[in-house]
């Protein structure tokens, strides 16, 4: 833009030139949308559990810190992740007023913002707490981004089963900060969130796979139709509620957590049987506007914080 | 380049930069208080 050279009056000196897309320049609330924010409150709240349900203690300061840490590097993949689906984001409604698309930052800018945040949030976690959190919470960027994001999302309908597990690692880097080791509880928690992952983003993807199948994404709905989808939603929830009973079968617990895991899982089979037998033509396209998987959706969210808050509290108050 | 244009400009970066100046100012506060904490932990 060789007309837009702009003369600073206030001391400095040469005029410098301006890229295309930097004219208006970005705000802070752009460099924040790069950081997923909407995302990132279960990525906290998961891993202020995994800090909870540890066994032992820790510096407060700390323990601000191992979250401050996680939620910097679930931000950091996130905007990696910008960094590289811009193409397929300018096409989905969706996204398509991301940061990146819109112009407000470079693709090169959202990259390194990614990975200066990616690498110093390691090495916060690791100088704070201890070098196996900081090790696995590399491992989760890495994940994110190169297991999901580059390799699966674009090839195969399993990318949100596999991905997924990117989702299920905070409450294990939170327990892993306070005690330094990996144990059975922290990996059921991560089994929980990993199991709980395709029946959420299915449901989801009931109604909004118009997007996905514009930008060529290969999500369930769009390969094997809504009808096999709203199949696996419920198979993914069948499987899912008897594991969150495993805390409380493996006597991490106590019966009040198991109570609170039954009820709640009862809730999200109602959701899956009704969005499973969702009244639906010939071809499995709803007749309802989707109504129930919207409710499962839904459902799903308050489900995942209900039952971690119900474990955290059965764990604090009552074992 | 507009005057309205150039205002924008420069109030979007006057607001980036201070958003560095606070990044920056909470970092050192957070390294002094991590500091504290350890050598409290022993």
């Amino acid at each position: 833009m060789s007309d837009s050279a702009i003369h600073d009056t206030k001391g400095a000196q040469a005029p410098f030139t301006l890229a295309e897309g930097d004219l208006a320049g970005s705000e802070p609330r752009d460099w924040i949308a790069l950081l997923k924010p909407r995302v990132l409150s279960l990525v906290v709240f998961s891993g202020v559990i995994g800090l909870l349900v540890a066994p032992g203690t820790m510096h407060p300061i700390l323990a601000v810190t191992a979250i401050l840490c996680i939620t910097l590097a679930a931000g950091a993949a996130g905007a990696i992740n910008m960094w590289y689906d811009r193409d397929i984001d300018a096409v989905m409604r969706r996204t398509m007023n991301r940061p990146v698309v819109t112009g407000r930052i470079s693709p090169d800018g959202a990259l390194a913002y990614g990975i200066v945040l990616a690498v110093g949030s390691v090495a916060l976690m690791g100088l704070a707490t201890n070098w196996l959190a900081a090790g696995v919470l590399a491992f989760s960027i890495f994940f994110y981004v190169v297991i999901y994001t580059a390799w699966l999302k674009r090839r195969t309908p399993q990318n949100i089963v596999i991905g997924g597990a990117a989702g299920a690692f905070p409450p294990l880097i939170g327990w892993v900060a306070v005690t330094g080791s990996i144990e059975a509880l922290p990996l059921v928690l991560f089994a929980i969130i990993f199991m709980w992952t395709p029946p959420h983003f299915w449901a989801l993807s009931l109604w909004a796979h118009d997007d996905y199948k514009r930008a060529g994404v290969p999500m369930l709905p769009v390969v094997a139709g809504a009808r096999e989808t709203r199949r696996q939603v419920v198979i993914y929830t069948l499987l899912l509620v008897p594991l969150t009973l495993a805390p409380w079968l493996m006597g991490f617990s106590t019966w009040a957590y198991g109570a609170a895991a039954a009820l709640l899982g009862a809730g999200f089979l109602r959701h899956a049987w009704l969005t499973w037998t969702d009244a639906q033509d010939a071809a499995g396209v709803s007749l309802t506007k989707d109504a129930p998987a919207k409710a499962c959706f839904k459902y799903s969210i308050t489900y995942l914080f209900a039952l971690l808050g119900a474990l955290a509290l059965d764990r604090l108050l009552l074992a | 380049m507009t005057p309205e244009e150039k205002t924008l400009f420069y109030r979007r970066r006057r607001a980036r930069n201070w958003a560095i100046l606070g990044a920056l100012a909470a970092l050192v506060v957070l390294f002094y208080l991590i500091s504290v904490a350890r050598l409290l932990r022993g």
